[in-house]
């Protein structure tokens, strides 16, 4: 196949969109951005090198959060405030992390890839919608003092319900980690930046989500920057693959919206844990 | 869904609202245009033949080395002049560009933003993720 491709690079650049396409798809049904399914396809099925695909991974999920935000913030969904603080942490870790992946060999980036896989499938099995929790919110002098505190549509009527912020600070460490984990694997890392809202700093989980995504714009281009400047962004590479995952997330989950979510879940946490144990194999494989 | 424990300040002014708006109209354009870029290239790949990879660029991508280098656009007249003369790559490159400068735009709309409200404590954060972001940038320039 790579023989034909190379002597087609018109087919090649066809084939890395409509991959893409799937993968933006797929990615914005199950809340996952595209690098899930292209980090593996481009480094297992079509051999290249784990940086280049990081490196294009990471344009994409600039695109698709961009594509995603604009909707989110016209929506009221998203709370700049709280994005702007955090972003101190995500765009440190970004720094971090871009700079250690040049320096880890790609054994180990296929490991922590794989790991982050395995959580991704558990992390979908147990995915719920949040509704109806009630969590108290402890007091937080920082978040009072920012004006963190806001409100979003919600309800059946769409009114507005007011929320408040907690634990600010512990927010801005957590996001360190996702930014770090985000440059080094060419990921959105909202698989991380959810939970730390919802969970730790009591944000409700559609704001978590909307405010996450407007924050991996941020932290990707931050690496992506590092990236761009070092030569690792291939643009025969990275330009298709922008470009498919963006209609893909853009027109296909309409599509896509009107299958059952729990099938698709259930099918896609079985991919995602044969492409886990694959890329885990690769990982182990240079130690032997 | 968080449950509120005391009467929160949590009604965003007027200018916040102003501000959101124009953020979603930011993002949108960006990301069209840079659609459009990488479209345009693609009509130009079937329509002049071009394409993006040479096959031995291609050979080496796929073979798992890391010896490929995409040197970053240096001279911005060249670069530009590229759209002129209907180069693929340039079109495609400024896709790239366009992406990866949107967040960065959106970061210093903000920063603007919060310097005409008064409000110092986030233009010193806006600008604090900014020069973060320009970090690929400084290290480039530092070499």
């Amino acid at each position: 196949m790579k023989e034909f491709l190379v002597a087609n690079p018109i087919v090649f650049e066809t084939t890395l969109a409509m991959v893409a396409m799937v993968a933006g798809a797929f990615g914005a049904l199950l809340g996952l951005g595209g690098g899930f399914i292209l980090i593996p396809f481009l480094t297992l099925v079509l051999g290249v090198h784990i940086h280049y695909a990081i490196g294009a991974s990471l344009v994409s999920v600039i695109a698709t959060s961009s594509g995603a935000a604009a909707s989110y913030v016209r929506d009221r969904m998203t709370n700049v405030r709280v994005a702007i603080l955090l972003e101190i942490g995500t765009t440190l870790g970004a720094i971090t992390g871009a700079t250690l992946a040049s320096r880890i060999e790609p054994s180990g980036l296929f490991l922590l890839f794989s790991i982050l896989l395995v959580w991704s499938a558990f992390a979908m099995l147990r995915r719920r919608e949040g509704a109806g929790r009630e969590m108290k919110v402890p007091p937080d002098a920082l978040a009072d003092r920012l004006r963190l505190h806001s409100e979003y549509p919600g309800g059946t009527q769409k009114e507005m319900i007011p929320y408040r912020v907690a634990r600010a600070k512990l927010g801005i460490v957590l996001m360190y980690f996702a930014g770090c984990v985000s440059a080094l694997l060419g990921i959105g890392s909202g698989i991380l930046k959810v939970p730390a809202m919802d969970q730790a700093m009591r944000i409700p989980i559609k704001v978590s989500s909307a405010t996450s995504n407007f924050m991996i714009g941020v932290t990707t281009a931050t690496s992506a920057g590092i990236y761009f400047m070092r030569g690792d962004i291939i643009p025969g590479l990275a330009g298709p693959i922008a470009f498919g995952v963006l209609i893909g997330s853009q027109v296909g989950s309409r599509w896509l919206g009107k299958w059952s979510g729990q099938t698709i879940r259930f099918i896609f946490v079985i991919i995602l844990i044969l492409v886990a144990v694959e890329m885990g194999i690769k990982g182990v494989q240079s130690y032997f | 869904m968080s449950s509120p424990t005391s009467k929160p300040d949590s009604t965003p002014r007027p200018e916040d609202l102003r501000l959101e708006r124009w953020l979603s109209i930011l993002l949108r354009g960006g990301v069209n245009l840079s659609l459009l870029l990488v479209l345009t290239g693609f009509v130009l790949n079937y329509v002049k033949g071009q394409s993006w990879m040479g096959a031995t660029d291609m050979s080496e991508l796929m073979s798992g080395s890391l010896t490929l280098h995409s040197e970053p656009p240096r001279n911005l007249a060249e670069f530009v002049y590229g759209f002129g003369g209907l180069q693929s790559l340039n079109f495609v490159q400024g896709a790239i560009l366009v992406l990866i400068l949107l967040p960065a735009f959106r970061v210093a709309f903000l920063l603007g933003s919060f310097l005409r409200q008064r409000d110092w404590i986030f233009s010193m954060l806006a600008f604090l993720v900014l020069t973060f972001m320009s970090f690929g940038t400084i290290l480039r320039i530092v070499h």
